[in-house]
């Protein structure tokens, strides 16, 4: 009694087939261009042997152009779940071997139904996109399949994390489905990504361009801020998809990986009062503060090329996960501009989404002055900042290192958005404006009739208003400490946020200024 | 799990050090204990920056609008790359203009006390 070895012959014959891809020979081929294969990838992403696939015997259905005549292994994307470092994600990967990794109505279907399956067991998503694009030969039946896939993104966001890695081609209407996902990893070199190539952008406008100006990584993370980090090959995007999962929760209704486990530690830290330039208007490289803050120096940082005035990024204190939103004083004065209020806002709004606490740190001298940034909308985009943290539900403390001016102070997440905690350093300066800008305007007439007196009057407001103290005494700062007890500080209030829960009016969702 | 004993700026830390094997499933944990690392690298900077029109090669641009506080170089002198050429103010704050990579400064386009927009050339580098 035994099952006939014929059906079991059978079975990996078929399974051999689908493995091959688009053929041995071609899967060899990219491997020796240094490529992973699209099963390679999910290979390196899962744990040995923790790979469960769905629809590995699939075929399309297509009756068009000799198409009835081919087998497509797969319909040219894998898909399935497994673990990664002990905790269940999904994944899809495109493979270019099989009909250039396009897409067909089988192959969109796979795709929306692994996504089915992870929200329903609240997990993360990882898609590896490596795809010439639509299955012109199934005509509409391949847009339809994009408008499904979007469909799923739209409806997995803000439920479990969507992490989306451009491995190769990804154009026209199929960079809207990783746009549409939390975070994008492009591997540099291989991968492009684009609405229109530089083919379409000459017949169209005359402009003459690069591809790698119109879709590569680079541009991408520095210039068009479409991505969050940029890869140097497979095994690195895997790489940064699991340190990303390590900082996030499976789905929108745990707790992040916190490790309260570890002992807490509340001494002072001297090297945070070195920091600290003697004169404010030396730049303080918040990279350096966050460095001490953190656990192990470990600051995992999102969008580290573009919009550089503000840094945002996850990291742990003293075993709680956090996110970071930090002016960068070395950038732009740190000031808060267009792209770096679109760039702080979707990261409150991720970490809010996923029960992530903020922690802010505030040095911000203003919004960025100039015409190209108010015709541009910095009302609008500056308002997303002021959105994300009122919004925000999440424990939320705030450190004001040293500048803290005006609207953006408020836009950095004073207390009056809502901060649980906030501290400031003796250095830090929470005033209206500028004491240059206020005396004008307060001794206008004093400064007409006697000009050698405005030195004195603006030391004079210096004194009073640039400090911590007069909105200490308005309760505004729930206390003033030394640089060096930031780290015990940040980590105690934390853990006495942890338990936070604030319930708000029932809405579908707000209406953020986009 | 390893004990280690870290000391960073003469203070001691205790650390707790975990080895992971890639090869095991450590299935049913909720939760991924310490992460894999991950550099973050920097991308080439793309070669169509949105560099201002006014800077031409060579040319280095001001980062944003302010004034000039202190011209740290002349023309002639050779500077290593990182060297401050120049500090600008601006919103309460110095901001520095580094050279991007070594060379001579061939001109410098400002003086102090001036007034500078975004992108203005303010140094010419051979």
């Amino acid at each position: 009694m035994a099952i006939q070895q014929s059906k079991l012959d059978e079975l990996h014959a078929r399974r051999e087939a689908v493995l091959a891809g688009g053929g041995k020979d071609k899967l060899e081929a990219r491997r020796k261009k240094g490529l992973m294969t699209a099963r390679d990838r999910l290979d390196a992403l899962f744990v040995p042997g923790t790979f469960l696939e769905f629809g590995m015997h699939a075929e399309h259905g297509c009756r068009n152009f000799g198409m009835e005549k081919k087998s497509l292994p797969a319909d040219a994307v894998v898909t399935g779940t497994g673990l990664v470092d002990g905790r269940p994600v999904t994944s899809f990967s495109q493979d270019f071997t099989v009909a250039g990794g396009s897409l067909g109505g089988v192959h969109a279907q796979k795709i929306v139904d692994a996504m089915d399956y992870a929200v329903q067991s609240g997990m993360p998503v990882v898609s590896f996109n490596d795809s010439g694009g639509a299955r012109i030969q199934e005509g509409v039946e391949s847009l339809s399949g994009y408008g499904k896939v979007f469909f799923k993104n739209v409806y997995l966001s803000g439920v479990v994390p969507q992490i989306a890695v451009i491995a190769g081609p990804c154009a026209g209407g199929a960079a809207y489905s990783p746009a549409l996902t939390d975070f994008l990893i492009m591997v540099k070199g291989q991968a492009n990504m684009f609405i229109c190539g530089p083919d379409v952008i000459l017949a169209a406008t005359g402009q003459k361009c690069t591809m790698d100006e119109v879709g590569g990584a680079a541009a991408h993370a520095a210039i068009s801020g479409n991505i969050h980090f940029v890869a140097n090959d497979d095994a690195h995007a895997i790489q940064l998809v699991k340190k990303l999962l390590s900082f996030i929760p499976s789905n929108n209704i745990l707790d992040p990986p916190h490790d309260l486990s570890v002992p807490l530690q509340l001494g002072p830290d001297p090297g945070m009062n070195e920091l600290v330039p003697e004169d404010s208007k030396s730049p303080l490289d918040v990279l350096d503060v966050i460095a001490r803050l953190v656990d192990d120096a470990d600051f995992f940082e999102v969008q580290r090329e573009w919009a550089k005035s503000l840094v945002v990024g996850f990291a742990r204190i003293q075993g709680v996960v956090v996110g970071i939103i930090a002016n960068q004083p070395k950038v732009k004065a740190g000031t808060l501009d267009i792209d770096s209020s679109d760039k702080g806002a979707r990261f409150i709004r991720f970490c809010n989404i996923f029960n992530i606490p903020l922690v802010t740190l505030v040095d911000v001298p203003g919004f960025m002055p100039g015409l190209q940034q108010e015709r541009g909308g910095i009302i609008r985009h500056g308002a997303k900042m002021l959105f994300a943290y009122g919004a925000a539900t999440v424990p939320k403390i705030t450190v004001i290192l040293r500048k803290a001016y005006g609207g953006a102070y408020l836009a950095m997440c004073s207390q009056d958005l809502g901060a649980d905690f906030v501290y400031a350093w003796p250095t830090a300066e929470i005033a209206v404006m500028g004491a240059e800008g206020a005396v004008k305007i307060l001794y206008k007439r004093e400064i007409e009739k006697d000009p050698s007196s405005e030195a004195g009057l603006i030391a004079e407001y210096r004194d009073k208003f640039a400090s911590p103290y007069q909105a200490a005494s308005r309760a505004m700062v729930t206390d003033v400490i030394e640089p060096a007890q930031t780290r015990a500080v940040v980590a105690m209030a934390l853990r006495n946020t942890l338990s936070k829960r604030e319930t708000r009016p029932p809405k579908k969702h707000g209406n953020i200024p986009l | 799990m390893r004990k280690l004993r870290v000391t960073v700026d003469g203070k001691a830390y205790e650390v707790l050090v975990e080895e992971l094997d890639g090869g095991s499933a450590p299935a049913g944990t909720p939760h991924p204990s310490r992460p894999a690392t991950a550099e973050i690298t920097a991308p080439v900077v793309a070669a169509s920056g949105p560099s201002p029109s006014a800077a031409g090669p060579g040319s280095i641009p001001s980062p944003l609008a302010g004034r000039v506080v202190t011209i740290h170089c002349a023309p002639g002198q050779v500077v290593e790359a990182g060297v401050n050429l120049i500090t600008l103010e601006a919103m309460k704050m110095n901001t520095f203009v580094q050279a991007p990579s070594g060379g001579t400064v061939k001109a410098v386009l400002v003086k102090e006390g001036d007034g500078v927009e975004e992108g203005q050339p303010l140094v010419t580098l051979e």
